[in-house]
């Protein structure tokens, strides 16, 4: 019960800035780290410093140079260039998935919360959806719609609904039973306001930490489609598509594979590292230790 | 004179969600009988005690007149209006009429919401008044309940368990009710601060005149507030009369029971402490016969037969006891 002890209000936004990174430095990291991929993808077509799409039989296989930074791939394109642009396409996955996937499941999992006869059809068909492998489930999407960026997000989003749909379940069906709604209720609260004022709000902090680690994972699934041929078409430069087209000159020529690898895990790392400290900052039994 | 609140027949059964193992048998699905057939009324500005011990279905009746619950069987009248039969739409109207007190004050207010927000939103829900009127209630209530008016815009972590029953106490004030139902509103707090919200909760019945639903555990707690009590035991009243008389003249088993746990600051009162064995028997299975048998210090063939009804056995006391009218029990339980 020492939740209400003295915390004292900090003063501005640059204290506040300032006592959150030490309080919590996993997120200040996690943001520190993810600032430079955001940073690289908005700024690829500046960055860039021989055009990504350019083939140049004469350079294929390049070792890292001055002009080829992070080398040259099979065809002679630049991978540095290549690499900063597959930022945007990862960004770009990993946003459009958490993005798509937590708006269907929280209203799957809102429903299935409060409409008794929706949750139990809805929470078989959950049930099933968790029971294909995530990257099977997309390859098969992806066979039957055809291979696009969109297609892969939605396809990526598909296999993350479950999940979120079972976490807004859960906070829902708690919520439900806690006196402060009953009070809301007897106070004579229309539903509308109760979702609005009572449960939306309550649903926030663990679907911002679930957001994070669909992000991760979303990535991870795009490369690994890529990798296999699933993913996006091959012109799109993304980390997956780079690594896919170096694995066969791997030992001849790893820089291809090593400088979109580092980037995928260093993407990956960032967002971990701030679902992490997410958690450890909005749950609320953590919260009476922060002084 | 009608009373404000009348409850007749109430029933509530909860299903348990069956197991596979009896769904593939094919036995029958289990049923809770949190509440049983309970009759009672409230007169306007009156405070019924309702007492029992945990798990006897005391906040399952007052949850069922707020419909916070959906009662099984029986009806719910407020001032004359059937509360069961409304509509969502008029049921919300109704609720303008009957507030609650929660148990648990850190449950109980929103932790994301200012106190000021949550003892508004009955007003804002109603529609009475701007904003800026709003506000001005809520300060007055605040002042009301013994709170400073600066502190409408803190969170509800920043205060203690009794402020926070204070803060609920405004919200359940906010739109004049005539009923308020007090579930167990003092037993989470200290003695000392016991007293004060129960001294506070006398204060305001006196000057809005509320009628209150003061659920409890403890007889000791209802003792002062109450005009009549009512003992429930394992879904059912077994007792009901005025204060004075349930706590001088009880004749149930269970009633004496729960009044010799009672602590007398008095060294002269012979202690004659009734304590019963065993635990309060399942409400998925309850005994046949009297419910209150299987731990009834004068327990006779008869309990195991015929459950005995809530009869009038004195000018308005009620007992279901089949022994109820035949002298002091206290001797019969030697």
């Amino acid at each position: 019960m020492t939740a209400a002890t003295d915390r004292t209000p900090a003063p501005g936004r640059i204290a506040r800035v300032r006592a959150l990174a030490v309080d919590h430095p996993t997120i200040a990291i996690g943001i520190a780290m993810l600032a430079v991929v955001v940073l690289a993808g908005a700024l690829a077509p500046l960055l860039w410093t021989v055009d990504p799409q350019t083939i140049s039989p004469a350079n294929r296989l390049r070792k890292p140079n001055e002009r080829f930074w992070f080398g040259a791939d099979l065809i002679g394109r630049d991978v540095y260039s290549r690499t900063v642009f597959g930022a945007r396409v990862s960004l770009l996955v990993g946003l459009g998935v958490a993005v798509a996937a937590i708006a269907t499941g929280l209203v799957v999992g809102l429903l299935s919360g409060f409409v008794r006869w929706f949750d139990a059809v809805a929470m078989r068909v959950m049930d099933g959806l968790m029971a294909i492998p995530s990257i099977l489930l997309a390859v098969a999407l992806i066979a039957l719609t055809g291979a696009s960026l969109q297609n892969v997000i939605v396809a990526i989003a598909v296999s993350e609904v479950p999940r979120v749909a079972r976490l807004v379940r859960s906070v829902v069906l708690s919520l439900k039973e806690q006196p402060f709604v009953e009070a809301a209720v007897a106070a004579g609260t229309p539903f509308h306001l109760l979702l609005i004022r009572h449960v939306l709000p309550n649903t926030t902090a663990p679907l911002l930490v679930q957001g994070t680690y669909i992000f991760a994972s979303a990535v991870l699934t795009e490369a690994i489609l890529s990798f296999i041929g699933a993913g996006t078409p091959p012109a799109i430069p993304s980390w997956g598509n780079l690594i896919a087209e170096g694995r066969t000159v791997f030992q001849i020529a790893p820089h291809i594979v090593l400088f979109p690898g580092i980037a995928l895990s260093w993407t990956v790392l960032a967002v971990n590292l701030l679902g992490d400290g997410l958690r450890d900052a909005l749950d609320p039994r953590f919260v009476s230790r922060t002084r | 004179m009608s009373a404000l609140l009348e409850v007749r027949g109430l029933v509530k059964h909860f299903t348990l969600r069956p197991r596979l193992f009896d769904r593939l048998l094919g036995r029958p699905v289990r049923v809770v009988r949190a509440v049983d057939g309970v009759d009672f009324s409230i007169g306007h500005g009156e405070t019924l005690g309702l007492v029992g011990e945990s798990g006897c279905g005391k906040s399952t009746v007052g949850r069922a007149v707020l419909r916070l619950v959906e009662p099984t069987a029986g009806t719910v009248t407020l001032d004359g209006q059937s509360i069961g039969a409304l509509s969502g739409k008029e049921m919300r109207r109704a609720r303008r009429g009957l507030q609650v007190v929660f148990q648990d004050p850190f449950a109980s207010l929103n932790p994301r919401r200012t106190v000021g927000q949550a003892v508004a939103e009955p007003l804002v829900n109603f529609g009475t008044g701007s904003p800026g009127e709003v506000r001005t209630e809520v300060e007055r209530l605040f002042r009301r309940v013994g709170l400073s008016a600066e502190k409408v815009d803190r969170y509800p972590h920043e205060f203690s368990g009794g402020q926070r029953q204070r803060i609920g106490i405004a919200r359940a004030l906010a739109l004049r009710p005539k009923l308020i139902v007090l579930d167990e509103p003092v037993s989470a707090l200290d003695v000392m601060v016991q007293a004060q919200v129960i001294n506070l909760l006398m204060d305001l019945q006196e000057e809005f005149g509320l009628a209150y639903l003061f659920i409890a555990h403890d007889l000791a707690v209802v003792e002062h507030i109450s005009a009549r009590v009512a003992v429930m035991y394992l879904g059912r009243i077994v007792e009901i009369a005025d204060r004075t008389r349930l706590f001088t003249r009880p004749r149930h088993p269970y009633t004496k029971s729960l009044l010799s746990a009672v602590p007398v600051a008095d060294p002269d009162t012979a202690s004659g402490r009734i304590v019963l064995r065993g635990d309060l028997p399942s409400p998925v299975d309850p005994p046949g016969g009297c419910r209150f048998r299987t731990r009834c210090p004068i327990a006779q063939p008869i309990c195991a037969e015929r459950d005995p009804p809530l009869a009038d056995v004195d000018g308005g006391h009620r007992v279901a006891c089949h022994f109820a009218a035949e002298g002091p029990l206290a001797a019969a339980a030697g």
